[in-house]
């Protein structure tokens, strides 16, 4: 939204007023990494040379009563508002495109009160994932989410996008761990949803801000289920022949009612390239990392269960070590070496695109989506511009799972034809997922990046959530375009 | 103008592309919250520099003076050990060249060249509230370097360390007019024809006298004596010890004995050049140990302590978030039910003395402390 000088410094003392001149950012500089982050597609806008969107305000509350009275004052001014938490968003979900109040909630970071009763913490929106995991380790405690971004996202951030960590097979999504929260509506009034464990008394408030990546409203604090922390929590390493017999496997290990903390079967190209570079695991075929966590007698009995199921199915136990050093080695491949910076620098220097397309099915469908995404992607992509697709599967349930698939392109097409290109990648990969029934996303939202095919996955329930959208904000203000939703901005 | 920055691109290039790994160890970072401080975003903006797609400019400028108070915490997270403050000090180098740095960085190289400390205090002051005794002699082939803190803001541990020397019956010598700043604060800066200006002085009077050991009561002269010297060209031929490391020996050889022992639960914060940068974690904790009756381990210690965030003039630049870095530490030496916190740092043990902490809480250097246990 384009503002001229006088309103844009009117707005400025405003906020100021609410917030302090102190908390307020509006240097070009800190403006543009703030949109570019670790974003692929700001960052290649930026190797090109062409114009980042940028917010016009970046605004730090330390209080839900200051978030309340900016978003008043942005409802006044039709002024765009995006709550912003930890800039690990790869989904476009915090781009301004429309310029306005970048809103940082990460000063709203007290963790209030942890209940040993009931198992539950209570924290403010901007806790960092690793200091409210650390605080609670310290008490005996754990949230059970340790997701990728787990040193650098806040819980309001994983709220907003559905969030999953890697133990999520057994401790949950971000939409299974809050019990209750509070959120500023985008005309400011504060609401609260009760943190009971279960109720009768209609549709569920709570959810409609789990998932709303900013477009609903601001939330401002949780509460969260918490766990002891296990007895004994272990890992292992099995190889199947193929990928198909290690899907069978986790499925019959789900359908037993065996819970794993953590599986993650990789499919025949990611076992012989990353797990092999990653974790020194040398082994053709699918591999599996599965753990158990709990008291010992049941890890025991899970595990014991889980790695007969495993060998029905042709799986070879590897033992203990290729699973431990796996835990241990988890974020290992977020940081950058010497060795892996040369694809780093192409991929985020506007060379080269890559992405992660995640997606969640019933298990009717979810190796005929992977199988699909990756015959099209090579077919269609791969062999065109030099590149490579493999997945693993991460998140199971009874009744599905999760493929994350990734893909990376070396020798695709310079200025605005990479861009196209990566939405072209995006378009051809999500059709497939809703195609056989499946969703956009699973974990990372949907952002800028998806908004577009929303109403591909809705129908006619997209006009549901735009009535929401309507009702609850109903200039536009919140993070216009997010979700598919108001992109034509305030 | 061959920048600084391009001697170390590959190092900038794998920060700049990473995950954030280390954001919320930042020690700024995590009091700021301003994700354009974090390490990984002033990296990407100096890759950006070095793709030449952003310029050095005073706005840069200020961002990477704020940017980082060289306590490598961001270094005990990170799986490849990235030397952050490495490549902070490069831009800063690149910056002081091209003549951006801010006015207050200015002030402060502009105080330690006229009156060789950073405070813009009179040199004639450095030694007014140093006891003198017989011990100290010029002939002695021991020297206790003082530092600038320890002479202007904490004498008391300044004296805390003679008497020490004294009571193991130790000659030493005091280089009194001859002391300037040891010059890591303007390295660190980027504010390197001073720094070395520092070190050709005190390394030339240093050798010059022949000493064979030097004692300092300042981790950051520890450090740049013992680790930046030799780099600048001015080794000082002798060994440098920190008085954490000097009062071991002392124990260990039965030269000192404690008679008294420290009553209440003790803590010990590891400074972050005595600790990181130096790697003498355990030298303090067998000080210690020998002279409390409880200790306790706060529970980010050794290379995980956090940040008092006094180091290489960052709370002389930046008073406000220093003084809520250091909030950290007494809120974890409270956590633990600690009734004294000892440092090893003068710098450190001012601003946990001059921040509001629990009135039950006595913080000391590890000198005043070992001088009231003998």
């Amino acid at each position: 939204m384009k503002r001229d000088k006088p309103h844009s410094l009117l707005i400025h003392s405003k906020l100021a007023d609410i917030v302090g001149d102190q908390n307020i950012i509006t240097g070009e500089l800190e403006r543009t990494m703030y949109a570019v982050g670790r974003s692929w597609l700001a960052r290649t806008w930026m190797a090109q040379g062409l114009p980042v969107p940028k917010a016009d305000f970046i605004v730090q509350p330390e209080t839900e009563e200051q978030i309340s009275q900016i978003l008043v004052l942005a409802n006044k001014e039709r002024i765009p508002v995006i709550p912003f938490g930890g800039l690990s968003s790869g989904m476009g979900g915090t781009l301004p495109l429309h310029g306005g109040i970048l809103l940082d909630i990460k000063r709203l970071d007290r963790i209030k009160e942890v209940s040993d009763r009931s198992l539950t913490v209570r924290a403010e929106a901007g806790v960092n994932c690793w200091t409210l995991e650390d605080e609670l380790n310290r008490r005996g405690y754990t949230s059970g989410h340790l997701p990728a971004s787990f040193f650098c996202s806040c819980i309001g951030g994983f709220i907003a996008c559905r969030g999953a960590g890697r133990l999520s097979t057994k401790y949950g999504k971000m939409e299974d761990m809050v019990l209750g929260l509070r959120a500023v509506l985008p005309t400011g009034e504060v609401v609260e949803t009760r943190p009971v464990p279960g109720h009768a008394t209609g549709p569920d408030l709570k959810q409609l801000f789990i998932g709303s990546e900013g477009s609903l409203g601001v939330v401002t604090e949780a509460v969260l289920r918490i766990h002891t922390l296990p007895e004994e929590r272990r890992f292992r390493g099995v190889v199947f022949p193929d990928l198909h017999a290690g899907l069978e496997a986790m499925r019959k290990i789900m359908r037993a009612s065996i819970v794993p903390c953590l599986a993650r079967l990789y499919d025949e190209e990611e076992t012989k390239t990353k797990v092999k570079d990653a974790w020194g695991v040398k082994e053709e075929g699918s591999f599996l990392v599965i753990g158990f966590d709990g008291p010992s007698k049941f890890v025991d009995l899970e595990e014991s269960t889980a790695l007969d199921i495993c060998g029905k199915e042709g799986g070879r136990d590897l033992g203990r070590e290729p699973g431990e050093y796996w835990w241990e080695h988890k974020y290992d491949d977020y940081y950058p070496t010497s060795k892996s910076l040369k694809e780093y620098r192409a991929l985020l220097g506007g060379r080269q695109v890559g992405a992660t397309t995640d997606t969640c099915a019933s298990y009717e469908e979810i190796e005929s989506i992977y199988l699909e995404m990756k015959e099209t992607f090579m077919r269609e992509f791969g062999d065109k511009y030099r590149g490579w697709f493999y997945g693993h599967f991460s998140h199971w349930y009874k009744s599905g799972a999760m493929l994350y698939p990734r893909w990376h392109l070396y020798e695709p097409p310079g200025g605005t034809g990479l861009v196209k290109l990566y939405w072209r990648v995006w378009a051809t990969l999500v059709r497939i997922a809703l195609k056989h029934g499946g969703v956009l996303n699973h974990h990372h939202g949907v952002g800028q990046i998806l908004g577009e095919y929303m109403p591909e996955q809705y129908g006619a329930g997209f006009e549901v959530l735009r009535r929401i959208k309507k009702a609850i904000d109903p200039n536009g203000v919140m993070s216009p375009g997010v979700l598919g939703l108001n992109k034509e901005g305030t | 103008m061959r920048m600084h920055i391009s001697e170390i691109a590959e190092k900038i290039a794998i920060c700049a592309n990473c995950f954030f790994m280390c954001k919320d160890m930042c020690t700024v970072y995590a009091q700021t919250k301003v994700d354009s401080l974090s390490p990984s975003m002033h990296e990407y903006l100096l890759w950006l520099i070095l793709e030449g797609r952003e310029k050095y400019s005073e706005e840069v400028a200020k961002t990477i003076y704020r940017t980082c108070c060289s306590c490598l915490l961001c270094q005990s997270s990170c799986a490849t050990r990235q030397d952050v403050p490495e490549k902070v000090r490069a831009a800063r180098t690149d910056i002081a060249d091209l003549d951006l740095t801010p006015r207050p960085v200015k002030d402060l190289d502009t105080s330690t060249r006229e009156s060789h400390n950073p405070f813009r205090e009179p040199h004639e002051k450095r030694f007014r509230e140093i006891t003198q005794t017989s011990h100290q002699k010029q002939s002695a082939k021991t020297l206790y370097f003082v530092g600038c803190t320890a002479a202007y803001h904490q004498p008391e541990i300044a004296n805390a360390v003679i008497t020490i020397l004294e009571k193991a019956g130790a000659d030493f010598a005091l280089m009194k007019s001859e002391e300037w700043c040891c010059g890591l604060p303007l390295f660190e800066l980027g504010l390197r024809e001073t720094a070395l200006s520092l070190a050709q002085h005190n390394s030339q009077f240093i050798r010059n006298a022949g000493y064979n050991a030097v004692v300092t009561s300042c981790p950051e002269c520890c450090y740049m004596f013992r680790n930046v010297y030799p780099t600048l060209g001015f080794p000082l031929d002798a060994e440098i010890y920190h008085i954490s490391e000097y009062a071991r020996l002392l124990l260990e050889n039965g030269r000192l004995t404690p008679r008294k022992r420290l009553l209440g639960r003790v803590t010990y914060h590891d400074p972050c050049y005595l600790g990181r940068h130096c790697r003498v974690y355990e030298d303090p904790r067998t000080v210690i140990k020998q002279i409390a009756d409880s200790f306790v381990e706060m529970r980010w210690n050794r290379d995980k302590a956090y940040c008092g965030g006094s180091g290489v003039g960052y709370s002389i630049l930046y008073p406000e978030t220093a003084s809520k870095i250091a909030s950290r530490v007494l809120e974890e030496s409270e956590k633990v039910g600690a009734e004294i916190l000892i440092t090893a740092c003068p710098t450190c043990k001012s601003r946990f003395s001059q921040h509001q902490h629990p009135e039950n809480l006595r913080v000391y250097d590890i000198a005043e402390a070992l001088m009231h246990a003998l």
